[in-house]
């Protein structure tokens, strides 16, 4: 080979943007999956570093929160609420990137074995709840990391915000 | 663009394929490791492993290479084959070179329990684990290197933040 063509170079460019994409998909999970690891872990002290600086987060009924300060103050608040050997399943993630910014939706689970009886902690199996993570992401020097997060619950007893939010409409297949 | 700077390129894009297939060739030599142990294939999981792996689960104790892993399998397999689902889910798996780590979340279900010599059908009960893995390129195939398997709800092994650095959960009194 002597020279480069127009079109090989089109077609490079091409093949390096399709593998961004690629990669880029893969870091965004791992990037959440890592983030319910430390939420079941109880690691709340690190989870404002998986926000971009500006973020903002809607959780249920706790109202919009912005920046990595009450994103922080928000999630360290959750140390406080007892919640005894719950076990979390994420899954059926739909990532789409676009560039530096990428949207996710994914199916969250959480399985609990206890509940508080006259102040005290029984053994109780069986008891679910489903969920809903609707995610925006955005690229920053430090990698991907959630721009916006909205969660709600959506069963056994659904969220009652839940349509006016936008998290009753269909999902893109892809 | 000049040739060099071509072939500089190209050869990046390929060797960032390559790790992209190797990320999903080792999420997939773990969830066929999970299907097999689910259904008792003892005899197909062995291979998985490199000849000097070094494997931790729970208070079996550390197991080093085949030979040692293969007796572990063994009283495993004799312990019985009870209907419980498994899954796998929320993989981090990141690759250098010839070697990789990853961190995955286990639930098993449980649908038997023992009573008076017996068994009895009940649904509800289950665990929940994490494995972290290390893995090497061994010929044309990925094999685990290391496997540290604990549990960590809804009660946590005792060496949990030890051996996987999880703070074991509250303990029901």
């Amino acid at each position: 080979m002597t020279d480069v063509t127009d079109e090989q170079i089109d077609r490079l460019e091409e093949l390096e943007a399709r593998i961004d994409a690629i990669e880029s998909r893969e870091a965004i999970e791992s990037l959440h999956a890592s983030f319910v690891r430390d939420v079941a872990d109880r690691r709340f002290e690190a989870l404002a570093g998986y926000f971009a600086p500006d973020a903002v987060i809607d959780m249920r009924g706790h109202g919009p929160r912005q920046g990595r300060a009450e994103i922080d103050e928000h999630f360290q608040g959750m140390e406080a609420v007892p919640l005894l050997g719950a076990g979390y399943v994420l899954s059926s993630p739909v990532v789409v990137v676009d560039g530096d910014h990428a949207t996710g939706r994914w199916t969250w689970h959480r399985f609990h074995s206890s509940a508080q009886v006259a102040g005290r902690p029984v053994r109780v199996w069986g008891v679910w709840e489903e969920g809903r993570y609707w995610c925006e992401y955005v690229r920053t020097p430090e990698g991907w990391r959630f721009a916006v997060m909205r969660f709600r619950m959506v069963r056994p007893d659904p969220d009652p915000d839940l349509e006016a939010v936008g998290m009753t409409e269909e999902g893109a297949s892809s | 663009m000049d040739v060099t700077e071509y072939r500089s390129r190209l050869a990046a894009a390929s060797a960032r394929i390559r790790e992209l297939e190797d990320v999903e060739q080792i999420r997939a030599l773990n969830r066929t490791y999970l299907r097999n142990l689910a259904d008792r294939r003892w005899g197909a999981m062995l291979d998985d492993f490199t000849a000097d792996a070094v494997v931790s689960i729970r208070s079996h104790g550390e197991r080093r290479g085949r030979e040692e892993l293969a007796a572990l399998f063994g009283a495993m397999h004799a312990a019985g084959s009870p209907p419980d689902a498994y899954l796998l889910t929320s993989p981090v798996v990141t690759v250098s070179g010839d070697e990789g780590e990853a961190a995955w979340t286990w639930h098993r279900h449980f649908t038997e329990l023992p009573v008076m010599g017996g068994a009895v059908r009940i649904t509800g009960p289950w665990w929940e684990g994490r494995y972290r893995c290390g893995y090497r390129r061994d010929g044309e195939r990925w094999r685990f290197s290391a496997m540290h398997f604990r549990l960590v709800a809804p009660e946590g092994d005792a060496d949990v933040d030890a051996v996987l650095g999880v703070h074991p959960k509250g303990v029901l009194r």
